[in-house]
């Protein structure tokens, strides 16, 4: 399964530019599309799902252009939005069955099978007679990675499924997307959260007021930050300075003041010590001070 | 993946949508409140229906379909609204919801989800509809006395609900594609849909009927829907529609661009839709304006043919073969040269839905046929006197929309109405069990062309000898005038004006009471009156009917003509219609009268709750009555009223059983409902249809003698009535169309078609009027029975009539009959200085009414004079009023005016007069009638006794010092508010309201209003103004011109009777609270005078002595009410003093 995006632009009728060429190639397995709000990953997620027709350039989903071949690219697709309401009235395995036979499963036996394995895969069988609209948070997140998992698609793409969980759900729906990468698919999992790409993706991408900033394996993009990121420690009065003249990561009371790591920019001159970057550092030092 | 793969897939899709819409709608709190509700009220009404003794629906009962026919409307208009509120809903939520991406993104058509979605919306709410007509049907299941129609309850709602509601689905998702707002497109659904209801109901036959309110589905046991095809076809349209709108908002939805072969086949397949309903909608206009458009070619046609020279037919010899949908006839007639010229063509008519196949015999050398009409041309001219034998040969079927060219089309649309049900209305029935033909339907030809607009006055029938003989299908009964059923041939042993054949699978028990034959034909299963009876044998009847028939005959003075008696059950659609120039009517037939099915339609048929008649002996006579008696008394009671009576016009109302029950109560918030009761009345089978009346110079004479007979028979009501109506009844309207007009205009303006038989039956009763007048009282009734006696059978011409009074009684009948077509001026009668009071007469205390009447027109006039007399109990205002009179009678006096002229009557009496109603029949006056009471009669000693009448110059002249101001004067001024009269220039109201309407005292108009009766002040029109109490801001104003200064004495008309009338039922004293409120303009100011009702006297009440100037002074009454209802003013009268 390969996706290929060349030269997508999004330009919208109030004229704000969303997109602009894009270029980017996605294969199997889990791929982790990072930025800030209004980066334009929601915009390019509906251009996947073929809910918005791109301004410019195109988008192949093995060869299949996402405008011409709506309905089969629809056939392959698992979606979960960002904003994701329930149908009140449908219980947990209606809602379920609902979304299997839209995703062409026909057989009613076969239904019922597929349902009852994918809520105990994410944890729902219990809940299966429950109105959908009764779950808590957690667990509708985990209902709509159900839905759009069921039917086996072969292109599932989740945007900003983790916003609003708690810690622990966040990382039980870490590891149940860690499970679908094991399979021939393409995950693109959308999120301005670092720390959910981090362990999940083989690939990331960093997109900034819509265009690409980076791509490529989140070690790579970790190595890029190398000699950026450093400890220093200042003093209870300096801390404020600091923070103005640098991107401060974390901040760590001391016995003598502060401790703060400090992600330096190309050529910026820090005196203080070199640490080892993770991916948040690094998407900090990327996208630059704010993120931007 | 193959097509054939793909399509299942797609549908599956649809099922999965479907299912899940239903279920999301059937678990949405606001669905199943509704549908709780909706089942509550579906109860409560079957409840009632079914509910012992509760409201009078037998109408309804007796066609057991129209039980889920009746749940099925009222669910139907209910669920449309809501259907479109959760419809739009949809399209309102798939564009606000996220959720809807899920869904959105799948792999399904936009066709295939909109149809999903409309299909769960109709599933739902069609289980809706069977569990509501579930819930009926459990009623009349377990109801007992009314058998189920089971395939009903499955059938309405089919018809009913499906398309409305296929069609409001529909309508809502698109309207709800094409709008942006849901509140926007939500105005426009209900605002559309409500402009259909309310104002386009009765546009182009109905057609906007969405909700199936007008579609005439009433089924009968005899025929089912009569033309499914016809019943159907509107509904399929509307289904067809709602599809079609469902394929456009899958076309307009923007989730996903459909494939071009997806795309195209939805636009074909809506656009077949839209065109396959509006071809339905154009063959169903097209056939309905066809049909007026023939019924016009045929009376233009007719107007062209009225008056030529012609033959009659003596005799008819039908030879008859119903096959199927068809009858195939021949037609042997004798017809003769009435005339005075050869006559070279003969004009016969025939329904133009029968081909004529061949004519010939005798001199028919040659024929051609036009519409209705069929002409033949001898070979050589019908000599004057000569007879001709014409065999017409014919087939194919009855078009009724040939018949009742004299009945509007509005008319023919009322009658279809049943309650809140519909029904087609049907003249003519042919079809494989079962064949109705009467002769209107024009299934044998007949002499003239028949029904003319421009000259509505002549209708000419021949009494021909008949012949008929009917083949038909094995099984079925067939009927005719003449011999008993069982044989083919029938042949009546007397000429008569018309033949009908009946052919059915009918039951049949028979019965001979003396000389004549009685017979009941009804379907096998229409026996429903059986348990009801059980305990009265034959014998017991036929003494019954002896008893009920020498009863009538004694009213009417006449035998029953015929040897037979027959009672035929029709199917529910047969209508018939009351004519202009006969009694006689298509329901009752010589020797036959046609029940409607299961007597849906006789006002006495529901014998479960029927309470029969227990005359003097008083309802405690219930608890002591055995079965027989009680059986007796109730099938007494329902022969008087129905064979008995003349229900011309009666209604049937829903009416509560108890008046003071919830039902009574909840029932008053209802608009009126009635149905038309069928019109039994027997009296064409003694009058009508024994015998004929040729007077073409004066058509009116053969419908009064008919009128003079009828009244009798039926025992109708007449004048004293008068005195506690108000408004302009049809006597007045009359009255003010002959001001306008002479009779023969009258009859040509097509739009007094709805009174013409009122004007008819006004002329009549003046003529009668006249007659009497002029033959000794102890000799009219006499006379005329001798008249009908010898003409029994026979033609009776006018002019022989004409010549025979003459000679009789020296009195020339023909100009005073013809005068009535001419243009003249109508009479006015000013009557004034009544009263009654004791006198001496000879020894005897006896009583005396006296007054002066005063006809100051050009014109020659009659009055009636009606005195009731008698010691009263009860009534409304202690005494007078219809039933009420004891021990007292009527005193009639018939008193003749010349032009100009005044008299002075006086009528003696033994017993004190209580009422006087002077009935001017064709005058000036409103109302037609006018009446006095006599609260209290004194004794004059100086009294003289005065019986008869004598001229006086004029009336007593009123004193030169009074002025007097009516409403109808100039003087009179009335304020209507601006916005009243833009509400009214809306709503076309203005100019519409109806001249001297009633008084609705209960509700009271905001503004100023005319009203007339016979209790108000005037010259030639009573009438006053009256509106809902206010607080002051509106007001009248009596204007009057006083030649000098002086003081005056200001007085304000009111007759205390007229205007307590309008406190509740129980009037008098005691209800009446409060005061009008005057304001007199003097030298001195405004005085503000409260006028108490208490003190509220008969005719002038004082409202002060005021000093006033010359020239014009005013008298104002504003709408202050004090707790008043209503406010009421008349006339005010200023008398100067000296």
């Amino acid at each position: 399964m390969h996706i290929s995006i060349e030269s997508l632009e999004k330009i919208y009728p109030n004229g704000k530019r969303a997109l602009s060429k894009l270029n980017l190639e996605i294969e199997s397995g889990m791929f982790g599309l990072l930025g800030p709000n209004g980066a334009g990953k929601t915009t390019l997620m509906r251009i996947l799902v073929t809910l918005l027709e791109p301004t410019g350039g195109r988008v192949l989903v093995n060869g299949m252009d996402v405008k011409k071949d709506r309905r089969a690219i629809r056939s392959m697709l698992g979606y979960l939005p960002q904003e994701f309401k329930f149908f009140s009235r449908l219980t947990t395995a209606e809602f379920l069955d609902y979304s299997a036979v839209l995703a062409g499963m026909r057989k009613r036996a076969d239904r019922r099978r597929a349902v009852e394995e994918m809520l105990s895969q994410v944890g729902l069988f219990e809940a299966r007679d429950r109105m959908a609209n009764h779950l808590s948070g957690g667990m509708k997140r985990r209902l709509g990675i159900a839905q759009a998992l069921i039917g086996n698609p072969q292109i599932v793409i989740v945007d900003e499924p983790t916003t609003g969980l708690d810690p622990e759900e966040r990382i039980r729906f870490r590891n149940l997307i860690g499970t679908m990468s094991q399979r021939d698919i393409v995950t693109i999992f959308s999120t301005h959260i670092v720390g959910d790409v981090s362990s999940t993706c083989k690939n990331v991408a960093l997109l900034a007021k819509g265009e690409l900033a980076y791509c490529g394996t989140p070690d790579e993009l970790i190595r890029r930050a190398q000699g950026h990121v450093f400890r220093v420690s200042v003093g209870p009065d300096e801390l404020e300075s600091v923070k103005q003249r640098y991107a401060v990561v974390a901040t760590i009371p001391s016995e003598s003041g502060w401790d703060v790591e400090i992600v330096a920019r190309e050529g910026e001159d820090v005196r203080g010590e070199l640490v080892q970057p993770n991916l948040e550092q690094a998407y900090v030092y990327l996208m630059g001070r704010d993120g931007a | 993946m193959g097509k054939a793969e793909a399509v299942k897939g797609s549908f599956l899709k649809i099922l999965a949508v479907a299912q899940y819409e239903a279920l999301t709608l059937w678990r949405s709190w606001f669905f199943r409140i509704f549908g709780g509700v909706l089942l509550a009220l579906v109860a409560v009404v079957n409840a009632l229906v079914f509910g012992a003794g509760q409201i009078n629906v037998w109408t309804v009962k007796a066609i057991p379909a129209d039980i889920p026919y009746l749940t099925m409307l009222l669910v139907n208009l209910v669920q449309s609204v809501v259907a479109v509120i959760l419809a739009s809903d949809f399209m309102k939520r798939d564009r606000s919801l996220d959720t809807t991406d899920v869904v959105y993104v799948r792999s399904i058509s936009n066709t295939a989800y909109v149809i999903g979605k409309a299909c769960g919306n109709l599933f739902v709410f069609a289980c809706l509809d069977f569990a509501a007509v579930l819930v009926a049907g459990l009623f009349n299941f377990f109801s007992g006395g009314v058998p189920v129609n089971w395939a009903a309850y499955v059938y309405y709602p089919l018809f009913i609900g499906i398309p409305t509601l296929a069609f409001c689905i529909g309508y809502s998702f698109v309207v709800m594609s094409l709008f942006l707002s849901q509140p926007l497109a939500l105005l426009v659904l209900l605002g559309s849909l409500g402009m259909a209801f309310f104002f386009l109901q009765d546009t182009l036959f109905s057609i906007f009927d969405f909700a199936a309110l007008r579609a005439p589905l009433m089924v009968s046991d005899f025929t089912g829907f009569g033309s499914l095809l016809g019943a159907a076809a509107l509904r399929c349209a509307y289904l067809l529609l709602g599809v079609a709108f469902v394929l456009i908002t899958g076309l307009r939805l923007k989730r996903l661009p459909q494939s071009e072969t997806v795309q195209r086949a939805a636009l074909v397949a809506a656009v077949l839709a839209i065109g396959a309903a509006g071809v339905i909608g154009a063959l169903f206009v097209g056939g309905n304006l066809r049909n007026q458009r023939m019924r016009s070619e045929i009376t233009e046609q007719h107007n062209r043919y009225f008056g030529v020279p012609n033959v009659r037919v003596t005799h008819d010899n039908l030879s008859l073969v119903h096959q199927g949908k068809i009858i195939r006839a021949t037609a042997k007639l004798i017809v003769c040269n009435p005339g005075e010229q050869p006559l070279a063509e003969y004009v016969l008519r025939l329904n133009p839905g029968l081909v004529v196949r061949r004519v010939d015999g005798g001199r028919a050398a040659s024929f051609r046929r036009s519409l209705d009409l069929l002409f033949v041309k001898p070979s050589a001219a019908l000599p004057p006197g000569s007879q001709d034998t014409v065999r017409v040969s014919y087939e194919g079927s009855i078009n009724d929309a040939a018949c009742y060219l004299d009945i509007a089309r509005d008319d023919v649309q009322k009658s279809a109405t049943v309650f809140f049900l519909h029904r087609r209305p049907r003249f003519s029935f042919i079809n494989d069990r079962f064949l109705l033909l009467t002769p209107e339907t024009g299934f044998y030809p007949r002499a003239g062309a028949g029904f003319s607009p421009a000259h509505p006055e002549c209708d000419d029938a021949d009494l021909s000898q008949f012949t008929v003989s009917v083949s038909t299908s094995p099984g079925l009964s067939v009927l005719c005038q003449g011999a008993s059923p069982g044989n083919t041939t029938f042949a009546p042993g007397e000429p008569l004006p018309g033949v009908s054949v009946v052919a059915g699978p009918y039951r049949q028990p028979v019965m001979r009471v003396d000389s004549v034959e009685y017979s009941l034909f009804t379907l096998a299963n229409h026996d429903y009156y059986k348990p009801f009876f059980r305990d009265l044998p034959a014998d017991s009847v036929a003494s019954l009917i002896r008893t009920l028939r020498a009863d009538f005959e004694s009213r009417i003075k006449i035998s029953y003509p015929f040897q037979r008696f027959r009672l035929v059950e029709v199917p529910l659609e047969f209508t018939d219609f009351p004519r202009l120039w006969t009694a006689g009517h298509e329901a009752i037939q010589p020797e036959m009268a046609l029940l409607p099915e299961n007597g849906f339609a006789l006002a006495d048929a529901d014998f479960g709750h029927a309470r029969p008649d227990y005359g003097n002996r008083g309802q405690q006579a219930q608890e002591t009555q055995t079965p027989f008696e009680r059986e007796s008394a109730l099938f007494q009671r329902f022969v008087a009223s129905t064979f008995a009576r003349d229900n011309d016009g009666r209604q049937i109302l829903l009416r509560p059983q108890d008046r003071n029950s919830p039902t009574a109560w909840a029932l008053q918030w209802l608009p009126p409902v009635a149905a038309q009761a069928a019109n039994l009345f027997v009296f064409p089978e003694y009058v009508s249809y024994a015998c004929a009346v040729h007077a073409p110079q004066c058509p009116l004479f053969g419908v009064a003698l008919e009128s003079y007979f009828r009244k009798r028979a039926g025992g109708a009501f007449g004048g004293m009535a008068r005195m506690f109506s108000s408004g302009a009844s049809t006597d007045e309207k009359v009255n003010l169309l002959l001001q306008g007009a002479s009779f023969g205009d009258i009859c040509k303006d097509e739009g007094n078609r709805p009174v013409l038989r009122d004007v008819v039956q006004a002329l009549c009763d003046y003529l009668m009027a006249d007659l009497q007048r002029n033959i000794p009282a102890q000799s009219f009734d006499g006379y005329l029975q001798d008249l009908l006696a010898a003409s029994r059978f026979k033609t009776m011409d006018f002019a022989s009539v004409c010549a025979d009074v003459k000679q009789r009684f020296g009195f020339d009948l023909a100009p005073a009959a013809l005068a009535c077509y001419r243009k003249h001026a109508l009479p006015g009668y000013i009557v004034d200085n009544v009263a009654a009071s004791e006198v001496l007469d000879k020894s005897a205390n006896r009583y005396l009414v006296r007054f002066e009447v005063q006809n100051p027109e050009s014109a020659e006039g009659l009055i009636k004079v009606s005195v009731r007399t008698g010691s009263f109990g009860g009534g409304r205002f202690g005494g007078g009023g219809p039933g009420s009179n004891r021990g007292g009678g009527t005193e009639e006096r018939m008193i003749a005016f010349a032009p100009r002229q005044s008299k002075e009557i006086g009528v003696m009496m033994d017993n004190p007069p209580r009422t006087l109603a002077i009935n001017t029949f064709i005058s000036r006056n409103i109302p037609a009638t006018i009446t006095y009471g006599f609260d209290r009669v004194d004794f004059d000693k100086d009294g003289r006794p005065f019986e008869g009448e004598r001229v006086i110059d004029s009336l007593r002249a009123s004193e030169a010092n009074t002025v007097i101001v009516d409403d109808q004067d100039s003087g009179f001024a009335v304020e209507t508010r601006p916005a009243s009269r833009a509400l009214d220039r809306i709503f076309g109201r203005a100019g519409a309201r109806e001249r001297y309407a009633g008084a609705r005292f209960f509700d009271p108009p905001v503004d100023w209003t005319q009203v007339a009766g016979p209790l108000y002040y005037g010259k030639y029109v009573r009438s006053a103004y009256y509106v809902k109490a206010g607080v002051g801001g509106k007001r009248i104003a009596w204007n009057a011109t006083l030649k000098e200064q002086g003081t005056y004495e200001v007085f304000a008309y009111y007759n205390s009777a007229g205007f307590r009338q309008g406190f509740g039922r129980r009037g008098g004293q005691d209800a009446v609270k409060g005061s009008f409120h005057y304001l007199v303009h003097h030298d001195d100011g405004v005085s503000e005078v409260p006028l108490d009702l208490r003190d509220i006297q008969n005719g002038w009440n004082l409202l002060g002595r005021y000093h006033c100037s010359a020239g014009t002074s005013t008298v104002e009454l504003t709408d202050k009410g004090d707790g008043m209802a209503f406010v009421m003013g008349d006339a005010v009268k200023w008398v100067k003093q000296r």
